[in-house]
Formats: structure tokens, sequence, C-alpha cells
């Protein structure tokens, strides 16, 4: 069980640093687009829409790195008031709400990816129209790995709020 | 109680069972708006949360935010922010507080520099807040002026926030920039001005630089070479904006670059640095956006059970104008609590600005005191999207509770000028007025 | 009884728009109370703003799949999705008035377009109830002078869809920017002409504080059509008399637009006048090549698109016959 859970946790942390690379790209290529226009006064049609399809995989493809690094933000006023055994029981709670909605988040994602690749779906309105297939396919791929994370998280937090011991 | 309003019931109370529970905001978000549409609409409308949470990552207008906070994390990794703060501290010797102001004055400039809000909290947050809590500075004074700042970038134009105005409202988005600098300036001038008493009255708040740890003069001179780099990004991106070589969004590229090449300069740009850039801007803007995802569905359940038309009938029949300004402002604050700041904008401004036309209002001085209350909202707690951005990027000694009493002051100071703006219009009007009369 | 429970069962609709104000949003208001009124709450529609339901550029999608009932769209935003999309919104930027572009639409050899464009949408599960024509007028404004065709080459214009590639092919920079950034991008002179609207829009937004010259003749689209889509299952569910006041409706919203839009362009103009702004109108000559230029950019990809295809053929054969295109 444990290697199985420090699977998933690579998994989220692997995700989330190899997206993690392409805020350089954005950068970069948001760079090139001022100097083409400026120094050569040739803008692309591409530019813009290329860092739109960068920042949502670099969006949404982070919810799992951050959920294992707790950075979801919470308000935890009252909730840190509860020893670590009860604010582990609630959260056995919660998560099934987590699952609810990643969980819807995840079938209609992929209900809208499959319609995306089968109908050859491009972006619109755009002068360059890329295929917005990988986009769509993102997003049911990102709620996948946020429930895998959850699932692991979820193990851990069970086992916690039932024995008082920490699983490694 | 109709049943008009169990929607909205059921979607708040999801909001304090969030609170309650300590259940991660984003998911709190998603979560209550399936509960309500379970409940009032059935499972035929549930694609919604792919349709609109994709909606929200092809939101273009945000790809602003990740290149700032790349910004700040490079700069802040590579020691150039450090170095600035340590040269200011010389300078400004004896005065209490004044890392504090200064980092009000650099939230201003940063405003100025973006078009999203929440780009100067975040960016300041990564940036600042480590510094002046290592300086001993109290947290209410070093985090109050990063979130009222960092606000100030709906204000200060350019401002996504006042052109999505202009477009709805139909007035003229160079009278709407024109108009909100004065009230910006006074926000300003006022937090730097509460701040400098505060500390004033009480140095253990934010403690000046001990005597035996200050520099003479000439050395001072030295530290100044500190300011080159961050002067140097800070006048390329606003020069690109403002000598049109870039859109905003471009500038927010040149601002990302010229932070690599500043630490290239410092000779502290390492590939790891780099590396750890680029993660920590992934979790940060990742944290961001897992919230407008949240945001984005609850939204669109809010207006699906009716929440537009109870805004509208509530001010339905009404003539008391303070009646009407003050359901406009308590219905903000409460929006504020879930709705991102131009879905906020996109609502209720056709639901307001007739009414507010119809009393023979100016409808930019209204867009001008229709953002400063907005920017307040994000601010109220317990609900408020910038609290939960600062939270994401505050080191761990920072608690939600530091950040919602730290903010207090700074509300108020902002419903001040709330009310001057509403009382004296002038402030808004005089400036447009100005420029635009020179055509 | 399920003919009597049919006739009972009402319906409930939000549509949604994608402008927030302006002449066709208060033509969509104004659809909205008649039916409802018409209908005796049968068919309520309260109009919701754009993007509170579901973001426009998934609209489509969300009415399709049941997300949102009906909603009125602007096709242009969806050719990614439905190819015949690309052209819906303006038809090639070919006819020259209202009346034109109706009367290729709907009465042209039979109305064929309109019924190719129903099957198409029908396809995506939607159906497409009517066009609300209007005057789009997408005026180029600009910084410095364009006098003609060939002031084009070289300048910097924010522009989108088909006039972007009709832009690009006469030597135009064309950048896309989102529109939230066209104000700031023009102020500080980092394009150098736009295409955004029709002159009261434009005028709203303050744009003549930082152009001087506006070109009145030729516009760079014309006459536009909007459209009033439903979800297809809910279509069918909807008993005849419903869909015959519906129908009515967006036909009288159409006139409503084209009426309210003469008279406040014509006054926006007058506007712009007193202002100082330079009105520019080119020559015959000129015109003809820009919309010349119009048939040559559409995209391959679209021409694959059977029925995209036999529309084009329509359009056309029909511009030529009308001196339009060249043969
Ligand atoms: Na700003
Ligand atoms: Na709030």
């Amino acid at each position: 069980m444990r290697r199985v859970l420090a699977f998933i946790d690579s998994v989220s942390e692997w995700s989330g640093k190899l997206v993690s690379w392409l805020i350089m790209f954005i950068m970069g290529f948001l760079l090139i687009e001022v100097a083409l226009r400026f120094l050569f006064n040739a803008p692309t049609i591409w530019i813009h829409e290329l860092c739109m399809h960068l920042f949502g995989f670099f969006s949404v493809l982070a919810g799992a790195y951050v959920l294992l690094h707790k950075q979801h933000v919470k308000i935890d006023i009252i909730y840190l008031q509860f020893s670590p055994r009860v604010r582990a029981a609630i959260d056995t709670v919660t998560y099934m709400i987590f699952f609810m909605y990643i969980g819807t988040m995840f079938y209609y994602g992929t209900v809208l990816a499959i319609r995306a690749v089968e109908l050859n779906q491009t972006v619109s309105p755009s002068p360059w129209g890329s295929p917005i297939w990988p986009l769509k396919i993102a997003l049911p791929v990102a709620a996948l790995l946020l429930l895998l994370q959850g699932l692991a998280d979820f193990i851990r937090t069970v086992n916690f709020a039932v024995t008082g011991k920490e699983m490694s | 109680m109709t049943f008009e309003w169990l929607p909205i019931i059921v979607l708040v109370a999801g909001l304090m069972f969030g609170l309650i529970s300590g259940f991660p905001m984003a998911f709190t978000l998603g979560g209550s708006s399936i509960v309500a549409s379970w409940i009032f609409i059935g499972f035929d409308s549930l694609p919604y949360v792919a349709t609109n949470t994709f909606g929200m990552m092809t939101n273009v207008i945000l790809i602003a935010m990740p290149l700032f906070i790349f910004m700040a994390c490079v700069l802040e990794k590579s020691g150039v922010t450090h170095d600035l703060y340590n040269f200011m501290h010389q300078l400004l010797g004896s005065l209490n507080g004044g890392l504090a102001m200064g980092t009000i004055a650099i939230c201003a400039i940063i405003a100025a520099m973006s078009g999203v809000s929440t780009t100067g909290v975040v960016t300041m947050g990564i940036i600042a807040l480590p510094i002046m809590l290592k300086m001993k500075y109290d947290k209410s004074i070093a985090i109050g002026p990063i979130l009222a700042g960092g606000a100030l970038g709906l204000l200060i134009p350019p401002s996504v926030s006042l052109v999505i105005y202009g477009m709805i409202a139909r007035v003229s988005i160079g009278r709407l920039f024109a108009g909100a600098i004065i009230p910006g300036l006074i926000l300003v001038f006022l937090y730097m001005a509460y701040v400098g008493i505060r500390c004033y009255l009480n140095p253990s708040l934010g403690p000046a630089l001990p005597k035996e740890d200050r520099v003479p003069f000439i050395e001072k001179l030295k530290l100044a070479k500190s300011l080159v780099l961050p002067v140097l990004i800070i006048v390329s991106v606003l020069g690109s904006i403002f000598a049109g070589l870039a859109s905003p969004t471009e500038a927010a590229a040149v601002g990302a670059g010229g932070a690599v090449l500043s630490a290239a300069i410092n000779r502290r740009l390492s590939w790891d640095v780099l590396k750890d850039a680029c993660f920590r801007t992934m979790s940060i803007n990742g944290m961001i956006m897992w919230i407008l995802f949240g945001a984005a569905c609850f939204t669109s359940i809010f207006f699906r059970t009716g929440g537009q038309g109870l805004i509208g009938d509530m001010m339905l029949g009404l003539e008391n104008k303070w009646l009407i300004f003050g359901i406009i402002i308590a219905t903000l604050i409460v929006l504020g609590c879930f709705l991102d700041e131009i879905t906020q904008i996109m609502i209720t401004v056709p639901v307001f600005l007739p009414i507010i036309v119809h009393l023979g209002y100016d409808p930019v001085w209204f867009g001008v005191l229709f953002m400063t209350q907005v920017q307040m909202d994000y601010l109220t707690p317990p609900f408020g999207f910038t609290l939960f951005y600062l939270k994401g990027v505050a080191p761990p000694e920072v608690s939600m509770a530091d950040i919602y009493k730290s903010i207090l002051p700074f509300l108020c100071i902002q419903l001040f000028v709330l009310l001057l703006i509403l009382f004296f219009p002038q402030i808004v009007l005089w400036l447009p007025e100005e420029v635009f009369a020179l055509r | 009884a399920p003919i009597q429970a049919k006739a009972e069962k009402t319906f409930k609709w939000q549509p949604s728009s994608w402008l927030s104000s302006g002449i066709s949003w208060d033509t969509i208001n104004d659809i909205s109370k008649k039916v409802t009124e018409k209908t005796n709450g049968r068919l309520t529609m309260t109009p919701s703003s754009p993007g509170a339901i579901v973001p426009v550029p998934e609209q489509l999608e969300a009415v399709s799949m049941g997300i949102m009932q009906a909603t009125f769209i602007w096709p242009g935003y969806f050719p990614g999705q439905l190819p015949v999309a690309f052209m819906h919104g303006d038809c090639f930027a070919a006819p020259h008035s209202i009346a034109e572009l109706r009367y290729l639409y709907e009465e042209y050899e039979d109305g064929k377009i309109m019924k190719i464009l129903r099957d198409a949408y029908a396809e995506h599960g939607v159906y497409l109830v009517g066009n609300l024509y209007w005057t789009l007028d997408n005026l180029m404004i600009s910084k410095v002078p364009i006098n003609g065709v060939d002031d084009i080459k070289g300048k910097k214009f924010r522009s989108s869809e088909l006039i972007a590639l009709q832009l690009a092919e006469l030597g135009a920079g064309t950048i896309w920017v989102p529109g939230d950034e066209i104000y700031t991008m023009l102020s500080t002179g980092a394009v150098d002409a736009i295409t955004f609207s029709h002159a009261a829009d434009m005028v709203a937004m303050g744009f003549h504080e930082v152009t001087k010259y506006w070109i009145k003749y030729p516009t760079a689209v014309g006459p536009a059509a909007d459209a009033l889509i439903v979800n297809m299952k809910e279509w069918e569910a909807m008993p005849q008399d419903l869909k015959t006041i519906l129908a009515s409706a967006v036909a009288n919203g159409s006139y409503r637009n084209e009426t309210e839009a003469d008279k406040e362009i014509g006054k926006a103009w007058e506007f712009v006048e007193k202002q100082g702004i330079e009105i520019i109108e080119w020559s015959e000559e000129d015109a003809v090549k820009l919309a010349g230029t119009a048939r040559k950019v559409v995209p391959e990809k679209y021409l694959k698109d059977e029925s995209f295809n036999e529309i084009f053929k329509i359009v056309e054969k029909w511009a030529m016959e009308m001196g339009y295109w060249a043969k």
C-alpha cells in the first residue's frame, strides 16, 4: 500500500514539475512576438493563441501538485482549534465532496474531450485555428491526477483518524 | 423567506461549511455548486462543471498573472529584492514603518504595470512579506499594506476591470482611467499616512534600523546601486506599455524577462534559481486558478437559480438614493464573497447602471465608485479571494486570522474614500474633464 | 392524456448573448419580454449576462449538451466547432445591406443557405430558430490616415476573424489581443488601427479620443447576423404555437435591430464629425479590392466541410451576379 501511495505522490510531483517549465515558454514566446512586431514589423497570428494553450496546461495540470503539497488555501481559523485526529475525521467527510466535484469534472471533461476529438474542433474565433483537443484532454487528465492524489491523501487521512498514527 | 431565496441559502450554507470544516476554498466553491445544482436543477445541467472550468482555463486575460508571479519569484530568489529592501531600510534610517510605506509605493507602481488586481498582492506577498517579517515588522503592519496596496491594480490604470466596465456601461475608457487616478492616489497617501502614524506611536510595529546597523552616507550611496535593476525592470515594463511596444499581457512577459536578466547581472542566475522559480510559479498559479475554477462553477449555478433577478427585484421601485447606494454597496460586498471581479462587473453593472443614470449620476463617476467598492469586496473577511491568495504565498507562520486582523484598518480607509467619492464626485470627475477638455 | 400534459408544460429559459449592452442586447431584452407576454408565461425568457451561466465561447456546446436550453449567439465565435459558423455571422462580408443579407440567406435559391445552416446546426444537436440581422459595420479606425488599399500595407492592426485574414493578405501586420486590451494598445500606439464594431459602439467606449481617422466606406464587414439557437430536445418538446411565437419574435427583433442601429449609428457619425475626426471614404475601386480578398482568404479547412463549401458556392454565384466579386 505504501508503495502505491508513494507512486501516486511522485506522479503528482512530476506532473506539476513538468508543466512548470511552460511559464518560461510563455514568457519567451511573448517576448519573441514583441520583438517580431517591433524590430521586423512582422507580428504572428499564432503566438498569442499558443500562449493560451500553454497557460491552460500550466494552470489545470498544476492541481495535483498543489494538492500533494497542501497548497490549496483553506480558512483554518476554526479547523485549527480541533485536535489532529478530529481534523482527520472532518477531512474524511469533506473528501467525499472533493471526490464528487472532481469526479464530475473528470466525467464531463472526458465527454467534452471526446467531442473535441470526434468533431476535430479548433480554437475559435481565431485566424490560426489550432486544434483544441489537447487542451480539452488536459482537463480530464488533470481531474484524474487530482482524483488519484485525493485518493492517496484520503487513505492516509482515514488511517490517521482510525489509528492516530501517520502513515509514512 | 420565499422559495426564490432557497438556492442562495444553500449556496451560502456551502460556503459556511467550508469556513467551519477547513475544506479548501477551491473545492468548497465547486462542491457547493454541484450540491445546489442537484437540488434545484438536476443532473442535466452538470456538464457546466467542465465547460466553465474550460472557459477559465482559456481566459487569456489571466496570462499576465503567472508572468508577474514568475518575475517576483526570480527577483526574490536572486536576491535582487533583498538588496532593494536593504537599501530602503538604510535610506529611511530612523523612520519607523518605512519599509511598509515603501511597499505601498511599490504596490502602486505594480498596479500601474498590470491590469489585473491579483498580481500586486501575490507579487508583493512573495517579495516584500518575508523581508518585512525578517526585519521584525509586526505581522499586521507587514500584511495589511500588501493586501490593500496590491488591490490598487483594479483602480490604477491600466485596469482590465475598468475596461470591461467601460464596454458594458458604454462610457469612455480613457475617462474612466483618468477618473480613477486621483482616488487611487488618495488611497496610496492614506495607507502610507496610517502606517506612518501607527509606527510613530508604536515603533515596535515597524522598527527602524537599529542605530548600530546604520551605515555612513558614502556606504548608502554604494548600496544605491541595488536600485538600478528594479528600476530598470519597472521602466522597461511601464515603458513598453506607454511607448506602445507591448500590450499589458506582453509587458508582463517583459517584466519576467527583465527579472531573469537582472538575476544574471547580479550573478545569481543559476539553474536552481530558475527551476525553483518555475516550480513556485506553477504552484501559486495553480492554487489561484483552481479557486477560479471553483468560482466559475459557483457563479454559473448562482445565476441559473435566479441570482441576477433577485438583485434586480431588490432595487425595483426604490426612489431614495441613499437606500439605493446602500443596497448597491451591500450587494457588492455579498457578491464579492464568491464571484471573481470580472464576473461581478459583468453581472451587476447592467442591473445597477440604468438606476444610476436614471437618478442623474455620471456613469464615469459610478464606475470609479464601483471599482473602489469592488477592491474592498475581495478584502473583506471571511470570504475574500485576495485574502486567500496572500495566504497561499505567505510564509507558514502567517495564519488566516493574522490576515483577517491586518486588513481591518485598511478596509476602514477604503470605506472612508468610498464615502468621499460618494459625497464629492469632483474627486473623480475633475481630472477627466481637465484631460479631455483639451480636445 | 399525454397531449394535455404537453400543452401545459412550461419552459423557462435564461438565454444569454455575447454582448451585455448596446442595441442587440436591448433587442434581446425586448424579444424576451414579448415572448414571455405573448405565451402567457408558458415560455419565460429571462436574459442572463454574457458568461454568467456559461462562458461565451462554450455556449454552442452548452446548448447542444442541454446546459443552456437556448441562447443568442454571434456565430463567428464557433467555427472551430461548426465550420458553417465561419460564414454564418457575416457571409464573407459580401452583402452590402441588411436587406441583401436577408434575401441571400432566406430567399435566394429558395432559401437554400438557411436550410443548409439549419441542417448543420441540427447535426450538432441544436435548432437554429432564426437570424437576427443587424449592422455590424466593423469599422476601420486609425491613428494614421488610411485612404485606400495601398495604405494598409505595413500598418499594425488589431483585428479578428475574416477581416484579420483580409488585412494580412493586403500586407498589414494583424495582431490578436483580447478585446480588453484594445483601448490601452490604441492609446499608446501599440497598434495603428483596429476593426472592432460600429460607430455607435466606438463612440460609447471613447475610441474617438484615441484615434484621428475613421473610415466610413467601405466598412470592413458590413451587415451581420446573430442567431437564436435552441437545444434540439427542448425544441422538439415545444408545442407548435410556441415555436411560431418564437420565430416571429426573432423576425420582429431583427427589424428592431435595424431601425435602432440606423438611428444610433447616424447620431454617432454626426458626433465624431463635430469632434474633429477625419472621416474617410475610399474609392469604389479600392472598396472592391478589399471585398475581393475575403473570398481568397477563406481557410482551406472550412472549404473541406461539405455544407460550408455548398454555401460558399451559392454566395459566390450571387456575389458574381451582383458584381461584388470578380468572375
Ligand atoms: Na492596474
Ligand atoms: Na468578501
